[in-house]
């Protein structure tokens, strides 16, 4: 008896201690996992970075990512945080959002004298817009919208874009979904004002409302997003009572894959996106304006010396100048319209002056 | 006796079994430093070879760009740090029959080399040939490059 009885305690004993072990090594390993699948998209957007090949990526499936987002993590570089850890070192500026299978793409801002590259993650997407307004500026911007969303034309996971009209959304204009070389090529047929959208969108669905009355409680659903003047223009997160200033279209789509779900701290994610990616395209303009400055200096004092493109001369020093302002204002409040106009206004006039130094042959296209 | 004898040893071998599988997972981390180290390289190469603040078009650097960069003085890895990390270096190296000399806004464009974010410590690093336009005269030319990270 005292054996069956010693034998049952020893037994219980031993299997509580392996049951404890082997759930805390299967918590672990699942987590383990979960970093290792979002190591390996930071690799596959590394590679998309260097070389613009879009790719899907379906790993990210496996488990909930839906809580993780990019941030600033000052000194060090950029992070990826989530609710079970993080990953560091995000070298590479991307615009992130990950729910089931997502898309790699990669994105450029032109500035005629400097490209910057941009990697975008989200997930089967369909963008719908709502212009409340039918003038050229509305569709610019639309096109413009589009024109920097993943091209997903020969990938499994779709970005596609339609419009959304009152309860009518129209979502097969192209023979089916419109993805976006199609919804280039016919958004110009479909030009005419919408009304509010009200039809209820399944998640994947992101609305883009274009209307010079927005406002933070305009919309309930996406991006409200009010036509630019001098390039710069307003925008409104559903779920966030804030205003966030646009100059280029990247400003637009930070808010609108970032989402309005919120954090622990009750900020939404597309307002994290929207602050990580200005922060990161104030410090590399800045960076790259100050080299590109230097660089012109040095060119123009060389041709001054060899007695060669003298025409060009004059143009060097005038862009030198003005990038040294861009290298100075880059860094400025980025949610002050004032401050980004005038910066704008310097970033469209050096685009100028590196234009007239390519029409005379000193420059090169970059 | 014997029981308490046989659950002493079945204990004993559990627990060895635990070490063991604890043991193998360090040593497993142990090896994938090496590895991350590797790629990060590669990676930094890659980066560094498509990076616009260096290149003409990909894979091809701007001897102009390099020389500017490098006239910003040392303080310009401080700024590189959120661009490339930290810890790492490069060295081009142009190939145009001349001795190795350093580019400075002086010599430029008599001259063939540019280090950035070099230090006296222990490094692994790897080295590639790289195609580097030079701005005056308006030519291509080849080269090598250095790429490493400090360990």
């Amino acid at each position: 008896m005292f054996q069956i009885i010693f034998g049952i305690v020893v037994s219980v004993f031993v299997l509580y201690f392996l049951i404890q072990y082997a759930s805390n090594y299967a918590g672990f390993q699942k987590d383990v996992q979960k970093v290792t699948i979002l190591k390996n998209l930071k690799i596959t957007g590394e590679s998309v970075y260097s070389y613009g090949n879009p790719v899907d990526f379906p790993d990210t499936s496996r488990y909930d990512f839906s809580s993780c987002y990019m941030t600033i993590n000052k000194p060090e570089p950029p992070v990826i945080k989530c609710d079970f850890g993080e990953i560091g070192s995000i070298l590479t500026p991307m615009l992130l959002s990950v729910d089931e299978e997502v898309v790699v793409d990669r994105t450029d801002l032109n500035f005629g004298w400097h490209i910057m590259h941009w990697i975008e993650i989200m997930p089967e997407t369909v963008i719908l817009f709502t212009p409340m307004d039918s003038s050229d500026e509305a569709w610019n911007l639309m096109k413009n919208l589009t024109e920097a969303l993943p091209s997903t034309e020969n990938l499994d996971i779709k970005v596609s874009f339609g419009f959304c009209d009152v309860n009518d959304v129209m979502e097969d204009l192209c023979g089916g979904p419109c993805e976006k070389f199609s919804f280039m090529s016919i958004i110009d047929d479909h030009r005419g004002q919408a009304e509010r959208c009200r039809a209820s969108l399944p998640g994947e669905y992101k609305l883009i409302t274009i209307s010079n009355s927005c406002n933070p409680g305009f919309s309930n659903k996406g991006v409200c997003v009010k036509l630019p003047q001098g390039g710069v223009g307003s925008a409104y997160l559903a779920g966030s009572g804030e205003t966030y200033i646009y100059k280029d279209s990247l400003d637009i789509i930070a808010l609108l894959i970032g989402g309005s779900k919120k954090d622990v701290l009750g900020k939404t994610l597309g307002e994290r996106l929207y602050d990580y990616k200005n922060e990161v395209w104030g410090e590399r303009l800045s960076l790259a304006a100050r080299i590109m400055s230097k660089r012109m200096l040095l060119v123009s004092s060389e041709y001054q010396f060899l007695g060669e493109n003298l025409e060009c001369i004059p143009i060097y020093a005038n862009l030198a100048g003005s990038l040294t302002s861009i290298a100075n204002q880059a860094k400025g409040n980025y949610k002050n319209e004032v401050v980004m106009r005038n910066l704008v206004t310097r970033m469209r006039e050096a685009k100028s002056l590196y234009q007239n130094l390519i029409d005379l042959g000193c420059e090169y296209y970059v | 006796m014997e029981y308490i004898l046989l659950t002493f040893f079945i204990l004993v071998v559990i627990l060895a079994l635990l070490f063991f599988l604890s043991w193998w997972q360090f040593s497993q981390l142990g090896m994938q430093e090496h590895k991350l180290k590797m790629e990060r390289i590669l990676f930094l190469a890659k980066y560094v070879s498509n990076s616009p603040y260096f290149i003409k078009e990909n894979s091809i650097f701007d001897d102009s760009k390099l020389t500017a960069a490098k006239s910003l003085g040392p303080g310009i890895c401080d700024d590189f740090e959120s661009v490339f990390g930290y810890d790492w270096f490069i060295k081009i190296r142009a190939f145009n029959g001349d001795t190795e000399t350093t580019c400075t806004w002086t010599n430029y464009p008599d001259c063939n080399s540019w280090k950035f974010c070099t230090k006296n410590q222990k490094n692994i690093s790897r080295i590639l040939p790289v195609n580097i336009y030079r701005k005056i005269p308006e030519e291509n030319g080849i080269g090598i490059m250095e790429v490493g990270i400090y360990i």
